[in-house]
């Protein structure tokens, strides 16, 4: 079979009307066996679940199974890899704009930036924004925080990193996403930072940042 | 490490699994729980019974790991035909406790090999790259055809064709890989 028939016989699969090809078919038992299989897979897919609705199971059922296994602890899950393994291969994602990688179905992520690492230090990783039901949230994901005294903080800086926005605290396992208040505008603050911050009651940022990245747009 | 074992492909990730390496699991489950998840979700109909169907299927596909090789096909088909009996199990528990409480549930025949494979095709849909992903589910879901397609996606004619017959005859051996 050449590629030109293939074609037709993928897009008849698919239910494109082909009259001459269908007569072909009338002859042919190979052809007909073929379509049917191909038939197969586009009805399967169209009863089927669309990618965005397909659904993982919450965070608990993970904790469950370990518990039940008596796995070593620290096994965690990552969510989101792809976007911390594309941020470390790409590098900054700046200009990319629109993208719509978020495959749940309420969440559409608006813009993506990889997090570098501020000189001497091993941390990395990558931030998201994006729009849910209740409006806008920063997504952030960091890998190689070192466990020391203090805690991690996520701020949002100006291009000037002159003004800054306190957004939260990042835990331990370096993931967590924040609700940004309504009015603020990320135009202004594009640019994600976290930094380690110690328990001295300061709210100020201690300028020891350990990594940064520029949202896009 | 974490991020080794995340960038492994499938066969790799299996043949760690089999071995007994926890941190296999972990990927095994972040890779394919939501298939697993939303299977049991559409055969069973409540959040509940897929939860514990999920756990289910880790639980004992780590029990049984050594059973698995890769001559059965890949891990990922091998924990689906975990899913489809303890899916079963759980619908079977349910014919009981109706029987049981006299109620008239309905025996809606549901087919989870059906099921099973048209949610394997919307993550193989996921996993691939663009723009034959786009051009499938447009061909799919909105019933595009292929110059609709051709002109939103601003693409050629024939690329549009190539995509759709490669894309079509990598969706038919992954589910044939499965059976």
């Amino acid at each position: 079979m050449t590629h030109r028939d293939a074609d037709r016989l993928a897009l008849l699969a698919l239910g494109e009307p082909d009259p001459a090809a269908e007569s072909h078919l009338v002859y042919c038992p190979d052809c007909t066996a073929e379509l049917a299989a191909l038939r197969e897979v586009v009805t399967s897919a169209r009863s089927g679940p669309r990618p965005e609705e397909l659904q993982a199971p919450p965070d608990q059922v993970w904790k469950r199974i370990s518990a039940e296994l008596e796995l070593k602890p620290g096994r965690r899950i990552r969510r989101d890899f792809l976007l911390v393994l594309a941020a470390c291969l790409v590098g900054v994602l700046a200009g990319v704009g629109v993208v719509s990688l978020a495959d749940r179905p309420d969440v559409r992520t608006l813009s993506r930036a990889a997090l570098e690492p501020l000189p001497g230090k091993p941390a990395h990783g990558a931030a998201e924004v994006q729009r849910t039901g209740s409006g806008l949230r920063l997504s952030v994901t960091v890998d190689d925080l070192p466990r020391v005294a203090g805690f991690y903080e996520v701020w949002l800086l100006d291009r000037a990193a002159g003004r800054l926005i306190s957004v939260g605290g990042l835990p331990a396992s370096g993931r967590a996403a924040f609700a940004l208040p309504a009015g603020l505008d990320l135009a202004e603050f594009p640019v994600v930072d976290v930094s380690l911050e110690p328990y001295d009651g300061d709210p100020a940022h201690s300028k020891n940042s350990f990594a940064r990245g520029t949202l896009p747009g | 490490m974490d991020q080794a074992v995340e960038a492994l492909d499938d066969a790799s990730l299996a043949e760690g699994f089999r071995q007994g390496r926890e941190d296999h699991l972990a990927e095994a489950y972040r890779r394919w729980s939501r298939l697993i998840h939303t299977i049991a979700l559409r055969s069973l109909g409540n959040v509940a019974d897929a939860e514990d169907v999920t756990q289910q299927v880790f639980v004992s596909a780590w029990r049984g790991r050594h059973t698995y090789d890769q001559s059965m096909g890949p891990l990922a088909a091998w924990l689906v035909g975990i899913a489809k009996r303890r899916v079963a199990d759980r619908w079977a528990a349910r014919k009981r406790e109706e029987r049981a409480s006299q109620a008239a549930g309905s025996d809606s025949g549901i087919d989870v090999t059906e099921i099973a494979e048209s949610v394997l095709l919307a993550e193989e849909l996921v996993r691939l790259g663009e723009p034959r992903r786009t051009i499938l589910e447009l061909a799919f879901y909105q019933q595009h055809t292929h110059l609709e397609i051709a002109e939103k996606l601003n693409l050629p004619l024939g690329t549009v064709k190539s995509h759709i017959r490669r894309g079509l005859g990598s969706l038919r051996t992954r589910l044939e890989g499965g059976r």
